[in-house]
């Protein structure tokens, strides 16, 4: 199984998360959770960079954070995205199609 | 960029919550994590390894996310504030000395800094108090600056520069007598002003009107206005009361409006408004002028160009906008060349009218002795850097492998240099606490050391504006500190540091930086020693000074009333007589005498004199100052008789037309001819000159002044003068001049009730006074300048002792090698005296510039005096001798075995 998986390209964390909690807000786990479904276990995502990430993306102003009660009855830090988060993953999104459009570009002409 | 701030400070101000928000979160995700590695039947225990195996180190995580929220800068000062508290904890002796030293230098600029910001620097409480001017009058070719104007003068300076200045008021003050309504009689200080004033100065009126222009209207002349007292005329005086007065006499009784207030031998004054308080004349010391008159009267200004010689005004004028100083002075320069043609007196008198911004005008008196203040502070506060700069590169060089280690190890030269920086900070904080509590402390004992003369001295105070100096000085000091030190550990000079063995090694690499602070150091602190050397000098003229007469048990009072109380020219000699005989009755009591003025009370009058040459030549006419007398005056003064004979009885006579010149003018008159028996001529009671016959010559009195010799002086008998018109008293008695105070007072009242006994002290105390200037000056410079001795003497001993540390082991060496301990004692005193040698001679240098500045204030004393410079060396090389001399003894006392173990 790990043999599959391949490390993320800096930066795309972000957008990964982005993206995320574009559609809800999830707590921690449950983007770590999220990520790795919507990824198919193919991107690793190291637990441990999720939560410097997430205080970065906070401290931006992209997502903002309050606490409730999750689904197993708990009390637990909730991630969601901002007027300015939704921007971002718009842009950054945008970018990286572009991105990856213009490396096929280049592999394809190879 | 608004969300990363709150994020921020949220972390910093809220950093537990946020810590303990994180630990749940993760612990969160943990148990989740674990929860399905356990569904998927993995054992619990081995399910929450798994999780935290996925997770990664929790402390790694959590130093990310602490470093995500970027508070990790904050962070690292707290830590290094702490680490800095830790170590000066540890060395606390070093710690006290520093913040001492800083806490001196601090408290110092604090204390006088509040001198120049309410003495130099606040705006007067006036409107638009920059547009204000104060003319005076100077005489230059008689040595007379600053005299008041005649009615006439004033005139023509308001007419002639109408121009230029806006509106030009006048005010002249004095003390008055007043009956109360219970018939006793109360000293009040009054004003007289021309109407315009209170606009001038934008002074409210709170309560009734202010002056018009009708209340100004002159009578018919009449004889010459009396300064000592207005006189009866048929037109109502109109007043207006100060605030505190109505309060005081009237509490505040709005009723008193309209009211006549009663005055002695006058019409009285009909009072139409009160002033708002605290309304302050702000004039130096040496204008005479009352700085809260109780009375404020309009000047009914009549131009009477007959008494162009009757000096009272003083002209405060506020420029028109726009209007340089200089256009106005020009203005100014017209009328007075206009004056020198039609008048040959003015001609030669050097007449002239000087317009001055009437705050410069205020502190020029006071000006030099501040700066020189200003001036002694700085350096004492760059002496107490340069010491702490120094002992700071002690330590620095003692953690020098330290440092290196830390340096090989990755830390950025920022991290090197971060702990010295918040020790600094620390250091310089308590600096600045521990100073401005000596300020607060020093201000306090500064108003009452302080000279009459320095104005506005209650509002000497600790405001924001001396508190944010005082601030901006505490960073300047700490990047003077710093500098070194820092710059020194941000680069260690790693192989060196840590391929050496001793500890002691990092001295070596500081020491031409350190040799350099100790040199800067004794240049200025011997700068410093020089300037209170002078006024240490100053001061010894000063009481050296032979006044001219005998202080010693002499009490001196001013009687007033006399012309109130007797009408006649005859009834005020008996009652002077009486006065005397009473006075002299007192037992203890060997003599008495009154005159006017009365030598360094502040007055001084002026008048023309010549030799018969003047006669046909009015260019000739010279000015003298002049005192009315009792006879008597001399032998209770004790001023010795050079030729001729003191004043009799017979010479109080009216008709004798006898005076006493002093030795300067009969010098300036006879030359060395014998004065005595020969005639001048005078101008003081009538319109022209007329001849007196000199029937004495005694020494000089210091008058206005112990500092300078002064005018020359001619003595009138009070005869002479119409009788009565002394005012102060003096009595020569056994003992202790001041025990005679109450039977002086009962003694005076026994004689009439309505006669006033004021300014009551002992003559010694009038010269004391005379030299508070010097005193107060030499007092702060000596105190400022000793301390500057003491650093620089510690500093000195604190580098050679560090240098005698450092080379230990080469010392023991050489005393292995046969070295004796006298050349090694030697060697380490000569260093010393080498390095304050090289101080000492920079500072003559800048001494020998810098004490230029201080020539007003010096009293018999170059400001290149070789006696303070030559003396002022010595003092300084014993001093660094004994700074040398226990760390040379240190060094010769070594024991070379011991020595050479310390590698």
């Amino acid at each position: 199984m790990t043999g599959k998986r391949i490390e993320l390209p800096q930066g795309t964390l972000d957008l990964l998360i982005l993206k995320a909690v574009a559609l809800e807000p999830l707590h921690g786990w449950a983007i770590s959770e999220r990520l790795q479904q919507i990824s198919r276990d193919v991107v690793q995502v190291q637990q441990g960079s999720l939560y410097p990430a997430l205080h970065r993306l906070e401290r931006r102003g992209w997502i903002k954070s309050k606490w409730a009660i999750s689904e197993n009855n708990r009390r637990a830090k909730y991630y969601e995205l901002t007027f300015l988060g939704r921007k971002q993953l718009q842009s950054e999104t945008a970018a990286w199609r572009k991105l990856t459009n213009a490396v096929d570009h280049i592999l394809d002409m190879a | 960029m608004l969300s990363d701030l709150r994020y921020r400070l949220r972390a910093f101000f809220r950093l537990q919550k946020v810590e303990d928000e994180l630990q749940e979160e993760l612990q969160y995700h943990l148990e989740r994590e674990a929860e399905k590695f356990r569904k998927a039947g993995t054992p619990s225990e081995e399910a929450m390894r798994q999780a935290r195996l996925a997770l990664g180190g929790a402390e790694q995580v959590q130093q990310k996310c602490r470093e995500a929220r970027g508070t990790g800068l904050v962070e690292n000062l707290l830590q290094d504030l702490r680490y800095g508290v830790r170590t000066l904890r540890k060395s606390s002796g070093f710690s006290i000395v520093v913040v001492l030293t800083l806490a001196l230098g601090i408290g110092a600029c604090t204390a006088i800094f509040s001198v120049v910001n309410s003495v130099l620097l606040l705006p007067l409480p006036y409107a638009d108090p920059d547009r204000l001017v104060i003319a005076g009058m100077d005489l230059q070719k008689r040595n007379v600056r600053g005299l008041p104007f005649s009615n006439a003068d004033f005139i023509d300076l308001r007419d002639g520069t109408k121009a230029f200045i806006k509106d030009l008021a006048g005010v002249f003050t004095g003390p008055a007598l007043v009956p109360r309504e219970d018939g006793t009689s109360e000293q009040i200080r009054w004003a007289v002003v021309t109407t315009n004033f209170f606009r001038v100065m934008d002074a409210r009126i709170v309560l009734g009107r202010d002056f018009t222009d009708q209340d100004g209207v002159p009578q018919a002349p009449t004889a010459p206005t009396d300064v000592q007292a207005p006189q009866a005329t048929p037109m109502p005086v109109i007043a207006i009361l100060s605030y505190e007065y109505f309060q005081r006499r009237y509490a505040g009784d709005a009723n008193v409006l309209g009211h006549t207030m009663r005055t002695t031998g006058g019409p009285g004054l009909v009072i139409v408004g009160v002033l708002a308080p605290r309304f302050r004349l702000y004039f130096p010391s040496e204008a005479n002028v009352e700085s809260a008159p109780d009375v404020w009267i309009a000047n009914r200004l009549g131009y009477d160009a007959a008494q162009r010689k009757n000096f009272s005004i003083r002209p405060v004028g506020r420029l028109k906008n726009g209007v340089a100083l200089e256009q106005a002075q020009a203005a100014v320069d017209q009328v007075t060349a206009e004056a020198r043609k039609n008048f040959p007196i003015a001609q030669t008198a050097g007449y002239y009218f000087r317009l001055e911004p009437m705050r410069q005008h205020l502190v020029a008196e006071v000006r030099p002795a501040i700066l020189a203040l200003m001036g002694s502070v700085i350096f004492l506060l760059l002496i107490a850097c340069a010491n702490v700069a120094n002992l700071l590169l002690v330590r620095a060089s003692l953690q020098e492998r330290e440092l290196a280690m830390r340096s090989a190890m990755g830390a950025g030269p920022w991290r090197l240099v971060c702990p010295i920086l918040s020790q600094v900070f620390l250091l310089v904080t308590g600096g600045i606490l521990l100073g401005l509590a000596l300020a607060w402390a020093g201000i306090h004992e500064l108003r009452t050391l302080a000279p009459a003369n320095l104005p506005r001295l209650d509002s000497i105070r600790i405001d924001a504006f001396v508190l944010g100096i005082t601030i901006l000085v505490g960073v300047a000091a700490a990047g003077i500190v710093v500098l070194a030190p820092a710059w020194r550990a941000s680069r260690p000079e790693l192989m060196n540091a840590l391929r050496s063995s001793t500890r002691t090694s990092g001295l070596a690499t500081g020491g031409r930086v350190r040799n350099l602070v100790v040199v800067a150091e004794v240049a200025l602190s011997f700068t410093l020693l020089i300037g209170s050397g002078l006024m240490f000098r100053s001061f010894l003229q000063l009481q050296r000074v032979d006044p001219g007469f005998d202080a010693r048990r002499l009490l001196t009072f001013q009687v007033l009333g006399v012309p109130a109380v007797r009408k006649t020219a005859e009834e005020r000699v008996s009652l002077i007589r009486q006065i005397e005989e009473r006075l002299r009755a007192i037992p203890g009591v060997h003599s008495t005498t009154a005159s006017f003025p009365f030598p360094l009370t502040g007055d001084f009058a002026p008048i023309r004199w010549g030799t018969g040459e003047a006669l046909s030549d009015p260019s000739k006419f010279q000015a003298t100052d002049n005192q009315i007398v009792l006879p008597g005056y001399f032998e209770t003064m004790r001023t010795p008789l050079l030729a001729g004979r003191t004043f009799t009885d017979d010479d109080n006579l009216p008709g004798r037309n006898r005076v006493i010149i002093d030795e300067l003018l009969a010098k300036k008159a006879f030359g060395r001819q014998s004065a005595v028996g020969k005639r001048i001529l005078v101008r003081i009671r009538t319109p022209e000159p007329e001849w007196v016959e000199v029937v004495g010559v005694v020494a000089h009195q210091r008058a206005t002044s112990l500092a300078e010799p002064g005018r020359e002086q001619v003595y009138f008998t009070d005869g002479f003068l119409g009788s009565g018109r002394v005012r102060t008293w003096a009595i020569r008695t056994g003992s202790d001049a001041a025990s005679y105070e109450n039977q002086v007072r009962a003694a005076i009242k026994e004689i009439n009730p309505s006669l006033v006994v004021t300014e009551m002290q002992p003559m010694e105390a009038i010269v004391h006074d005379a030299q508070a200037n010097t005193r107060f000056s030499l007092l702060l410079i000596a105190v400022f300048a000793i301390i500057a001795g003491l650093l620089a003497g510690v500093g000195l001993y604190g580098v050679l002792s560090s240098a005698v540390r450092q080379r230990t082991s080469e010392i023991g060496l050489r005393m292995a090698l046969g070295a004796q301990r006298t050349s090694i004692f030697a060697g380490v005193v000569g260093q010393g005296l080498r390095l304050s040698a090289l101080g000492i001679a920079a500072g003559l240098i800048a001494a020998f510039i810098l004490t230029r500045a201080m020539i007003t204030m010096l009293v018999g004393v170059k400001p290149a005096d070789p006696a303070t410079f030559i003396s002022i060396s010595v003092v300084f090389l014993a001093i660094s001798a004994l700074a040398s001399y226990l760390p040379a003894r240190r060094a010769a006392g070594l024991d070379p075995m011991t020595a050479l173990r310390e590698e």
